[in-house]
């Protein structure tokens, strides 16, 4: 299972020349387009532009601390509970499976929202995105409550587990582990994700890049510094979720 | 503590794994459950160590039936201890951590009571420097004797073992047969499903004998290999004696 050791001088000297290639690459293609670059235009926007930063950044937060809940909500109703729960909770999770991310947020903001009487953006915005983000997440504690074997169930009856001591004890330690790199690189989707509520002019970070964009006819000026507000939250989880997925192949 | 089994069957689906099964498990010697594969051996052991309730007949524990609530059965698996073929420690957990869960959890021991008494058992079973390891450190045999030690921690009356030594090479399977045979020796009851016959010979005791579903016979295990009872149990040890 372990890659077969490369000496770190080489992975270094390998990553310099992938790096080169891909900055080339870049490099030819925008110099081939001729664009006049305008960054003075934009660097009077840098506050807003922070603060949209920041909003994206709480968004995420909230977003996160709300769905994982929810999801393990809906994980719950999906494999315990009555039949109508059961269903309920398969068909919400299927729904916004299986449809654009796009198309509920306007669907729930401008219908289901307005007609609740819920006007926040930003509170109607972490909404959406939650119950969005749940049903992945629920997919993936589904999948961790299912990888633990049975064998491991039965030893946890035969020495006489009551059934909460074999949740708290045996199945939450041992799913955790397991959806622990997936759920770091869902978390990483949900920071991206949240970019799509800059349709209903939540004033994240996306949004303001459009309106820096709108306000000074700088597009490359406005978007690649929004593709690294986003790298700079991401890259860590990506890192995280690697980091867990190593851990895990050790452990087992 | 005695159990006794009456005419029990168990149903998979439409098929019987056993049938109209009766025993009484003999105390203070080993019962070796023996018979081909599918025979019905593990399920007979399971349901005798709780895991599972027959569908027709009853068990019954020092004369008593054994209900068949979750919460009774829970206490009745609590009295005694179960090792599985394979997949018996929790992969979280160190060997040590293995064999103190239960008794803090289900027997009232106080995390350093149960810590000193996991350092006995692992001295016990030469285990001792692999306290802190985890399953997936140890060797196959290592693992097997750590589950031993976990079902004993209790100290149960009854030990029983499906196929405790099948998934193991020739050298680890010693290493478990031989813990066996002390904790036997020392008078603990054994019930175990095998099909090391080398060793059932060696640790005697009783021999109850399933084929096809049923249980076919039933008596010393040395009378058992001296003189096949059947033509079902000659049929046996011709092929296991021809590997």
């Amino acid at each position: 299972m372990k890659p077969h050791s490369t000496p770190r001088w080489l992975s270094t000297v390998s990553l310099l020349f992938v790096l080169t290639l891909l900055g080339g690459f870049l490099t030819a293609s925008f110099s081939s387009l001729h664009w006049e670059w305008n960054w003075g235009a934009v660097w009077g926007y840098r506050e807003k532009f922070l603060q949209g930063w920041l909003t994206t950044l709480l968004l995420s937060m909230s977003t996160l601390a709300l769905s994982i809940p929810l999801g393990l909500a809906l994980t719950a109703g999906r494999v315990g509970g009555y039949l109508p729960v059961r269903q309920f909770c398969t068909l919400i999770i299927e729904l916004v499976r299986g449809t654009p991310l796009l198309v509920q947020i306007l669907v729930l903001f401008y219908i289901v929202g307005s007609a609740l009487g819920l006007e926040n953006r930003f509170f109607a915005g972490i909404l959406i995105l939650s119950l969005f983000e749940a049903a992945y997440f629920s997919e993936i504690f589904r999948g961790a409550w299912q990888s633990i074997p049975q064998s491991t169930l039965n030893s946890a009856r035969a020495i006489g587990l009551t059934p909460q001591d074999t949740f708290t004890q045996i199945i939450t330690p041992l799913a955790l582990r397991n959806c622990l790199p997936s759920l770091a690189s869902q978390t990483a989707s949900l920071i991206k994700d949240s970019s799509l509520l800059s349709i209903i002019a939540v004033s994240e970070v996306t949004h303001v890049a459009q309106e820096i964009n709108a306000f000074t006819y700088s597009t490359l000026e406005s978007y690649l510094p929004l593709a690294l507000a986003y790298l700079l939250l991401t890259a860590p989880l990506a890192l995280l979720s690697r980091k867990w997925e190593r851990s895990l192949a050790y452990a087992n | 503590m005695q159990i006794e089994a009456f005419q029990v069957g168990r149903l998979y689906g439409e098929l019987w794994a056993i049938r109209d099964v009766s025993i009484k498990v003999p105390v203070g010697e080993p019962l070796l459950l023996l018979g081909p594969s599918g025979g019905g051996k593990s399920t007979l052991l399971r349901l005798l160590a709780g895991l599972e309730t027959p569908q027709d007949g009853k068990i019954t524990v020092d004369g008593k039936p054994l209900s068949t609530a979750e919460s009774d059965l829970r206490t009745y698996r609590r009295r005694l201890g179960f090792v599985f073929q394979e997949g018996n420690l929790f992969p979280h957990l160190n060997a040590e951590e293995n064999i103190t869960l239960p008794l803090i959890r289900a027997h009232g021991f106080s995390q350093k009571e149960a810590q000193a008494r996991a350092k006995e058992l692992l001295e016990r079973f030469r285990l001792l420097n692999r306290a802190s390891y985890r399953p997936a450190e140890l060797s196959g045999g290592q693992r097997q004797r750590v589950a031993i030690a976990r079902a004993m921690g209790h100290d149960p009356e009854i030990l029983l073992l499906d196929e405790p030594t099948s998934a193991l090479d020739p050298e680890m399977s010693a290493e478990v047969t031989d813990a066996l045979e002390t904790l036997s020796q020392e008078g603990k009851t054994l019930v175990l499903a095998t099909h090391a016959t080398g060793f059932a010979r060696r640790i005697g005791g009783q021999v109850a004998f399933l084929h096809d579903h049923r249980l076919t016979w039933c008596g010393p295990t040395k009378d058992f290999f001296q003189n096949p009872p059947n033509e079902g149990a000659r049929l046996y040890l011709s092929r296991i004696y021809r590997e």
